[in-house]
């Protein structure tokens, strides 16, 4: 058996701030095969684009990646130098931002911005060439006239199109691992249904694998194999996105699922989940979900509780002594 | 008798309405202190402009000559610390045999009270014509404006410069031409605060009773605008400042024998070769009063309004 | 985009006939007689000659109809004859402005090519020792006058080292680009050149200072955009990130300020002129000014407006081309 495409191993990335070092992921380890969706699920704050962003190299100070290791494709992210992980940037790996209109630079044409992806990776394919390959990208996406839009500037384009070509350039190079950092968030809710489509049809076809972070769980539901829920930096429940989401066993699971309202069920009683999220740089003792947590007994706030998977269903791991 | 019911009435509507004036006098100044003392820039600032404004106070005193006094013994005197210079001439004389270092002392004020004057009249004909141009509203707002607009179009020294053209060189019109071309930032300022009482509701309330616009203006619009016109006026006194010694430079502002840092640097620029401290002198003044001002006036900015990222 | 050209045209045009009406009815503001004032300043004018000027003034004649007279002549490219030197107005500017064209020109693109990079670096080194040499040298140039800037560079350069003229003005850099390229002699570019040092580098010390600052901020606002980080996550090489795709925005308020700057270049040299005895308009003004050569201070002070309003218009179409959002409206 292979060596999985992606492993991340108690990843740990803190930010210097005036009130002392914060905490953004503290120790999440995360499993990822090839051609596979895997979901990173929690509300703002917690971790998920940060777990994202350190994937691609692109922590910058005043963050730092504190320690854990990142093995893709395995070898090693962590302390490759720089100029190596330019070359898997955009080649290997590649990015969705969340918001296409402050993605896409909107002085350059949107031809160029894809365009660029060659010059750098592919330097020695000809301008025809490229060009020939930028217009069969936009065509991929969807976007009608490629030829000519190739031209357009990012303004001229709608939300929906400006994210189309996004993930062109996610696309362009074949890469084996997407991160899509809530792709559909900055759009209308129609349009969010055509690019998830197109998300998962390109993937499909080429085999790629998407981590796909998002607050959203109707999103998730809908498009991932696998689903990893995020609580304060931790991973506090992982496995199939069908098992996860119908039977979770973590009690902040259960609550984002049941705070969410339903149409299909419209006399169901909505709870919102009490409290907020914590204060990353003076998180509470033990269980970071202690405080809100229905369940919660005395023994919570003694360890942080860790991943273990649940007997019945080996592929499921959930974070609560409780639950487990 | 019936103005202070009426006051208590507007006064007790503008708290309903949950607005601010401003706080509260000893707080506002306690925050301000403490921001002072933790800011290097400000405290710089305030050192370097506290320093020429006390030599300029001083002045008479300090100066141990007559500025005007000129003696043959005394051309080109060196500076004290420069071979045949003396400690009586801390920074030398003159072609014409004039000391120095009192010529500068009295220059500080020359400076200081042009930049004053002018700031002072610029900041109220600007106020008042913004205040109405704001309150009034319609034509009269429209014809203050568009002159508004017409004289920022110019940088402030070519303008001053064109008014000076016209109206001849001389103290008084530097002083003129120097308010003419500054009084447009303080309308501006004012009339966009008056826009914004207006539309207050103790505004409406207060003009149902019958209360005449000017007192609503005087009343309310004034208090609220005085901390930014001050930080305006704090800036622009180091602009006028180098207006004034850039057009006494030009021969144009003060004249003979008033003692001008723009002059003296003027005078100084045909003697380089034989008497470079004549230009040094003034020259460090103007730069220290000039950086002084600019920190300070860094430091109010950042203090009231800390958003703009630097 | 062609009715907001014509729009901005036409209210630059509205500028300076406005400031035409004014420069006309100059004479008329003056305090005092004019006349008197002028004679004054030029010894050997006789009764006749004080009679003569009061009607070529127009002093007995209504403000509009001056403003129209004045206006009409200066038209047919009549402004007026100096008194002093007793030749058209419009002649004498014409002589001296390409010599504060010029100044002007290389003032702003040295100001440029130092403000530029120290714009970046301070900018992607924020809070560094260099950031903070950076903000000092800002305050300096903010704080320093140009005309004592020059003095002192003056004293420097000319007085203690003798390594460049303190004044004159040996004729147009630019015309004399062409045959030096031909005859391959670039020294002669630099007799003509070194004239422009010093004046030019007291002049865009201030200019540069303050679009550093500017380029500064655009680049810190710009390098927290998305699509720098975007265009990270592509592979793109830091050096090219910088250039390509935040410079790239960040320089555009720096051009929208050009504008106004380049006014304040002009303000700038009639001093600048005065120290280093450069013979443009500038000095040609001042001298107007102080010898009440009230004919040659209209055609100076219109022109003058005249070129500043004609750059402003200039600058702002221009920079409707380089933004591409603003070529849709």
């Amino acid at each position: 058996m292979s060596a999985p495409l992606l492993q991340i191993q108690d990843l740990r990335v803190e930010y210097a701030s005036p009130r002392g070092p914060v905490q953004a992921v503290a120790g999440v380890s995360l499993t990822l095969e090839r051609n596979r969706i895997l979901g990173l699920v929690g509300e703002s704050g917690c971790g998920k684009s940060t777990v994202g962003q350190a994937l691609m190299g692109l922590i910058q100070s005043p963050g730092r990646i504190a320690g854990g290791d990142i093995r893709f494709e395995d070898k090693s992210l962590i302390g490759l130098p720089e100029r190596e992980m330019r070359k898997l940037r955009g080649d290997r790996l590649s990015m969705i931002f969340q918001d296409p209109t402050a993605t896409l630079n909107p002085v350059l044409t949107i031809g160029d911005q894809i365009a660029e992806l060659f010059r750098w990776h592919r330097p020695q394919m000809r301008r025809r060439e490229v060009q020939a390959r930028v217009t069969a990208l936009l065509e991929r996406v969807g976007i009608v006239d490629a030829d000519r839009r190739c031209r357009a500037y990012p303004h001229e384009l709608s939300g929906g199109m400006r994210q189309r070509v996004v993930i062109a350039c996610a696309l362009a190079l074949e890469p084996a691992l997407i991160v899509a950092d809530e792709p559909t968030t900055a759009l209308d809710v129609t349009v969010q249904a055509q690019i998830l489509d197109l998300l998962r049809g390109l993937q499909s076809e080429h085999g790629t694998a998407v981590i796909l972070v998002s607050h959203d769980l109707g999103v998730i539901a809908e498009t991932c194999d696998d689903v990893a829920v995020m609580y304060a930096g931790r991973v506090v429940e992982s496995g199939p996105a069908d098992e996860v989401l119908a039977r979770p066993r973590h009690p902040y699971t259960a609550g984002l699922i049941a705070s969410r309202p339903s149409i299909m069920a419209p006399d169901q009683v909505v709870r919102p989940i009490p409290g907020t999220v914590p204060d990353l740089a003076r998180p509470p003792a033990g269980c970071a979900f202690h405080p809100r947590c229905r369940h919660a007994v005395a023994t919570c706030r003694d360890a942080i509780p860790t991943l273990s998977a649940i007997r019945e269903e080996p592929r499921h791991a959930v974070a609560c002594p409780l639950a487990a | 008798m019936a103005d202070s019911t009426l006051s208590q009435v507007v006064g007790s509507q503008a708290m309903g309405t949950g607005l601010s004036a401003e706080p509260a006098p000893d707080v506002a100044r306690g925050r301000f202190v403490k921001a002072l003392r933790r800011s290097p820039k400000g405290l710089a600032g305030l050192l370097l402009v506290g320093l020429v404004l006390a030599c300029a106070a001083a002045a008479p005193i300090l100066a141990p000559h007559d500025p005007a006094q000129q003696v043959l013994g005394w051309r080109f005197l060196p500076p004290a610390w420069a071979t045949g210079g003396s400690w009586e001439h801390i920074l030398g004389g003159d072609n014409l045999g004039r000391d120095i270092f009192s010529r500068i002392l009295v220059g500080a004020r020359t400076s200081i009270a042009v930049a004053v004057v002018v700031v002072t009249l610029a900041a109220t004909i600007g106020s008042l014509l913004g205040a109405v141009a704001g309150y009034a509203g319609g034509i009269v707002d429209n014809i203050i404006m568009r002159l508004a607009d017409f004289l920022l179009a110019f940088p402030f020294l070519l303008l001053a410069l064109m008014i000076m053209a016209i109206l001849g060189p001389g103290f008084w019109t530097m002083v003129l031409a120097l308010s003419i071309a500054l009084w447009v930032n303080y309308a501006r300022v004012v009339r966009g605060e008056a826009l914004r009482i207006e539309q207050m509701e103790f505004v409406e309330a207060a003009r149902s009773i019958g209360v005449p616009g000017w007192r609503i203006v005087l009343g309310h619009v004034v208090p609220n605008v005085i901390p930014s016109v001050l930080v305006l006026a704090t800036l622009e006194v180091a602009l006028v400042i180098i207006a004034e010694a850039a057009l006494s430079f030009l021969g144009l502002g003060v004249q003979p024998p008033t003692p001008s840092w723009g002059k003296m640097i003027s005078e100084g620029r045909d003697f380089l070769y034989d008497a470079p401290w004549m230009v040094l002198g003034p020259g460090l003044v103007i730069l220290m009063t000039s950086v002084g001002i600019n920190l300070f006036g860094d430091f109010l900015r950042d203090f009231i309004d800390p958003r703009t990222e630097r | 985009m062609l009715p907001l050209i014509i729009k901005r045209i036409g209210y630059a045009l509205i500028i300076i006939a406005g400031i035409a009406f004014v420069v006309s009815a100059m004479t008329k503001l003056v305090p005092g007689d004019p006349v008197d004032v002028m004679a004054a300043g030029n010894p050997g004018m006789t009764e006749a000659d004080k009679a003569r000027l009061r009607s070529q003034l127009g002093l007995d004649r209504s403000m509009m109809d001056q403003y129209v007279s004045y206006l009409g002549n200066a038209l047919q490219g009549d402004l007026g004859t100096s008194l002093r030197q007793r030749v058209p107005t419009a002649q004498l500017i014409l002589e001296r402005l390409p010599a504060t064209a010029e100044l002007t020109l290389w003032s702003m693109v040295l100001a440029l090519l130092v403000a530029v990079p120290i714009g970046v670096v301070t900018a992607l080194r924020r809070d560094s020792p260099v950031d903070t040499a950076g903000t000092v040298v800002a305050v300096l140039g903010v704080s320093t006058p140009s005309f004592l800037l020059g003095v002192l560079l003056i004293l420097l350069f000319s007085v203690q080292l003798g390594w460049l003229p303190a004044s004159g003005y040996k004729g147009s850099v630019i015309a004399a680009i062409p045959r030096a390229i031909v005859e391959g002699r670039f020294d002669l570019l630099w007799q003509k050149a070194r004239y422009f040092l010093l004046p030019s580098v007291s002049l865009a010390f201030g200019l540069m200072a303050v679009n550093a600052r500017l380029i500064r901020s655009a680049m810190i606002e710009t390098i927290r955009q998305d699509y720098v980080q975007f265009a990270r996550a592509k592979g793109v090489p830091p050096r090219t990130v910088v250039l390509r795709h935040a410079l790239r925005n960040a320089i555009i308020p720096v051009i929208t300020m050009i504008g106004l700057q380049l006014g304040n270049l002009l303000s700038g040299a009639i001093v600048a002129e005065t120290v280093f005895a450069w013979p443009g308009i500038g000095r040609l003004s001042v001298q107007a000014i102080t010898t009440r050569d009230y004919p040659l201070v209209q055609a100076t002070v219109l022109i003058t407006a005249v070129l500043f309003v004609a750059m402003n218009l200039i600058v702002d179409l221009l920079y409707h081309v380089i933004d591409p959002r603003m070529r849709h409206g």
